[in-house]
């Protein structure tokens, strides 16, 4: 593996911090809240309390106004450790930033302390039953009646669904304009008219709870809008290079531990006579992945360097979402493999790994989404 | 065409088939909420005359040919409880080295209770430190008189947490060489043993567990087949099972891909189907074309186990290679699916998990590839 440069003191010292969060806080809970389907309230209060949350948020909004880069320390860790639960990505690295790039002072002012000390939890409201990467096919409709957006419509698979206080709902407030009529709206989940649906049942991912939600004449005041009105397509890309190679990059990590894992259990596991390690396939089949996964990590840390100063653009983001996602994909599938039966169980983390892990060349744009987004970019110079 | 299927063979599909239209498919949200199969769907299987099917006339069962036990494989695999549930029913399988190799005895004792749906049989071969290589199990049985006393750890074992029968594989104090091993019948009653649930990725209503065996005390009368004759008995069984775990998984693929091209007919886009994506097309294209080999490939296999002519390697051929396109073709199937295949709410997201698993059990791929490689 090349060595890393793009992490200073002060990131390594925030991931010791991290890493010690972790191992205290969330992986002796864990198979716990798999079965619970959600995290507990008090983790993010907790998370909240150790600085994890939020961490590009100024100061002057309560938050620590780290750069990008401690997010990233912040998913590389919860990745190594397979904490899947915990739907922080979505609260800091999407909703937060929403605000804090677009929002108005008495958003800010209102939202982000709550936010930083965890006790707002946020989600974002992207898809539809009928919209799923298409998202300017959406149908929930804001209109606007004086002072107040009136909401209606429906959303599905939403992260942090279940405990969430604020959704950042997209949705339409000039239908007629397709995505250019498209808008954010905070809508607080303590508005009448707001309603959840069941946690979802999902193949992996299962402490992270995932929800339908329902809006029927939910009224909002009018200065819940973020940014101006129809602005909303551009205030959802503007982020998407940064949460894409926030994926990537928890992707690689999760992939390189899914090596380490197999590495340590091939060497200890017997089979006719020798341990699995010593097996040509076994050493070949883990000699391609690490060669890959090599490789591609120099490629994610460039991305990361160029994110960290603004500088990353959306097609290259696109690229390292999907080759991390997809090597990621190979690496659980192989790794399990080499596991044996004991793969196929939740005993070893490579069984939990490889059904987590599926979702990631779905969610966040699919793999095919980012063929699109490459493949229009080649063909328009 | 398909001359190898008599009569009462197709009688006995359409049976299964409506079977699994009325008594599982209704049930099986229920037994996924409940994280387990109801036991009475045994005894009712039993009573449609799906289990036991190579039981012998003398003892009560139909005495039917192994491409019985091939179609119930198969049809389980075409309908998405089957394709979920995994191999249960096919544990039959067992009943072959009961009436092969057991005696009178032991015959009458347990082939009217497999009839019945009472005695759900398991195999307990595989242990924590021998899977795949099976001559390294570590389950002993000590005589002692007319008994002999069992100890060791089984893993993985299909059924087990549901089980009445055990079939425990042994190595005796006569045991020298490395394949020299022994079966045993063991109620599950019986004092020492103990059974635990494992729990599997997915929905896994699949029964998995570990059997502790502690001081098991059995008559060497439950002894089937000769001592240290075992490896000669399971080997007799291993075409059957991995024939018919290629036709399931054959089937459950199919069923993968039919459940995707009405879901990308139907789902909407970018302003259009999903299937009017080529990228779309030339997946399913992709996925047609394995279907269709592998179902010429399985139905070939098919015509030479009927006339005794399968050879093992060529068997071994089809389980790798099919269950290893099954899970391709699931795992593009899911991808097609886009969010919807993540979530349990489609049936996709249970076969892909379920897909997982076929590539592993009942000797995995690198397994088959050792001894396809072995036969060169």
């Amino acid at each position: 593996m090349i060595r890393r440069t793009i992490f200073n003191e002060e990131h390594e010292i925030f991931r010791d911090a991290v890493r010690r969060f972790i191992e205290v806080e969330i992986t002796p809970y864990h198979d716990q809240w798999d079965k619970d389907g959600v995290v507990p309230r008090e983790l993010w209060l907790k998370a909240g309390e150790a600085g994890l949350l939020c961490s590009n948020v100024e100061e002057e909004y309560g938050g620590p106004g780290a750069d990008f880069l401690f997010n990233v320390v912040l998913h590389e860790e919860l990745a190594e450790a397979l904490a899947t639960g915990p739907g922080f990505a979505v609260h800091s690295d999407m909703a937060a930033v929403y605000i804090t790039r677009f929002g108005n002072e008495q958003q800010k002012k209102n939202w982000l302390p709550r936010m930083v000390s965890g006790e707002v939890i946020a989600a974002i409201g992207l898809s539809e039953p009928d919209a799923g990467s298409d998202l300017k096919a959406i149908k929930t409709r804001a209109v606007r009646d004086g002072e107040h957006y009136v909401i209606n419509g429906q959303k599905t698979w939403i992260s942090n669904g279940q405990l969430a206080d604020i959704v950042i709902l997209a949705c339409k407030t000039d239908p007629a304009a397709g995505a250019r009529g498209m808008s954010f709206i905070i809508v607080e989940t303590s508005r009448e008219g707001f309603a959840r649906g069941q946690n979802i049942e999902k193949i992996g991912l299962k402490a992270q709870d995932t929800s339908e939600l329902f809006f029927q004449d939910v009224r909002v005041p009018a200065e819940n809008l973020i940014g101006n009105e129809n602005e909303g397509f551009r205030i959802a890309i503007a982020n998407l290079a940064h949460e894409r190679i926030t994926i990537a990059c928890s992707a690689i990590t999760m992939a390189e531990a899914a090596i380490k894992w197999t590495v340590d259990y091939t060497r200890e596991r017997k089979a006719f006579g020798t341990v699995v390690a010593d097996f040509q396939n076994t050493r070949f089949v883990l000699a391609q992945l690490e060669a890959e996964i090599s490789a591609l990590r120099v490629f994610i840390d460039r991305c990361l360097e160029l994110a960290n100063v603004n500088e990353l653009n959306a097609v290259d983001a696109a690229k390292a979402k999907m080759l991390s996602t997809e090597l990621l994909g190979r690496t659980a599938d192989q790794c399990l493999q080499l596991h044996g039966g004991y793969g196929y169980t939740l005993e070893y983390p490579i069984g939990r790994l490889f059904i987590d892990s599926r979702v990631r060349r779905i969610a966040g744009g699919s793999t095919e989404i980012m063929k699109e987004i490459i493949s229009r970019d080649i063909f328009s110079k | 065409m398909n001359s190898i299927f008599t009569h009462e063979h197709n009688i006995f599909r359409d049976t299964v088939r409506k079977f699994i239209e009325k008594e599982m498919e209704p049930r099986l949200k229920a037994w996924e909420e409940q994280g387990s199969v109801d036991r009475d769907i045994w005894n009712k299987a039993a009573d449609a005359g799906l289990l036991g099917i190579c039981i012998p006339e003398e003892y009560g069962g139909p005495g039917g040919d192994d491409l019985f036990n091939i179609i119930l494989s198969e049809e389980l695999g075409h309908y998405p409880c089957g394709a979920i549930l995994g191999a249960s029913f096919t544990s039959d399988i067992a009943s072959h080295l009961l009436v092969h190799f057991g005696t009178h005895e032991q015959k009458a004792e347990w082939c009217p209770r497999i009839l019945s749906g009472d005695a759900i049989q398991a195999l307990g071969l595989t242990e924590p430190g021998a899977g795949s290589d099976v001559s390294g199990i570590t389950a002993t049985a000590r005589r002692d008189g007319d008994e002999f006393v069992i100890n060791g750890n089984k893993t993985y074992i299909s059924n087990a947490p549901i089980a009445d029968l055990l079939y425990v594989v042994v190595k005796t104090e006569a045991a020298t060489g490395p394949h020299d091993m022994s079966i045993f019948l063991v109620d599950t009653r019986t004092r020492g043993v103990d059974i635990r649930p494992l729990k599997l990725m997915g929905a896994a209503l699949y029964p998995v567990g570990e059997i502790f065996l502690d001081d098991v005390r059995v008559s060497a009368d439950d002894m089937l087949g000769r001592e240290n004759g075992a490896f000669k008995v399971l080997l007799s069984t291993f075409a059957l099972d991995r024939i018919q775990l290629a036709a399931r998984s054959l089937a459950a693929a199919e069923l993968a891909f039919d459940l995707t091209l009405d879901f990308v007919k139907n789902r909407k886009a970018f302003g259009k189907t999903v299937f009017e994506f080529q990228n779309t097309q030339f997946k399913l294209a992709e996925m047609k074309t394995d279907l269709t080999v592998g179902r010429d490939f399985l139905d070939a296999c098919l015509v030479r186990y009927a006339n005794s002519e399968l050879d093992l390697n060529i068997a071994t051929m089809a389980k790798t290679w099919i269950c290893e396109m099954e899970q391709r073709v699931a795992n593009e199937c899911l991808q097609l699916h886009g969010g919807a295949g993540y979530m349990d709410e489609y049936t996709i997201s249970r076969i892909y998990t379920n897909a997982r698993l076929q590539t592993i059990y009942a000797g995995t791929t690198e397994i088959g590839k050792i001894s396809i490689a072995k036969s060169l």
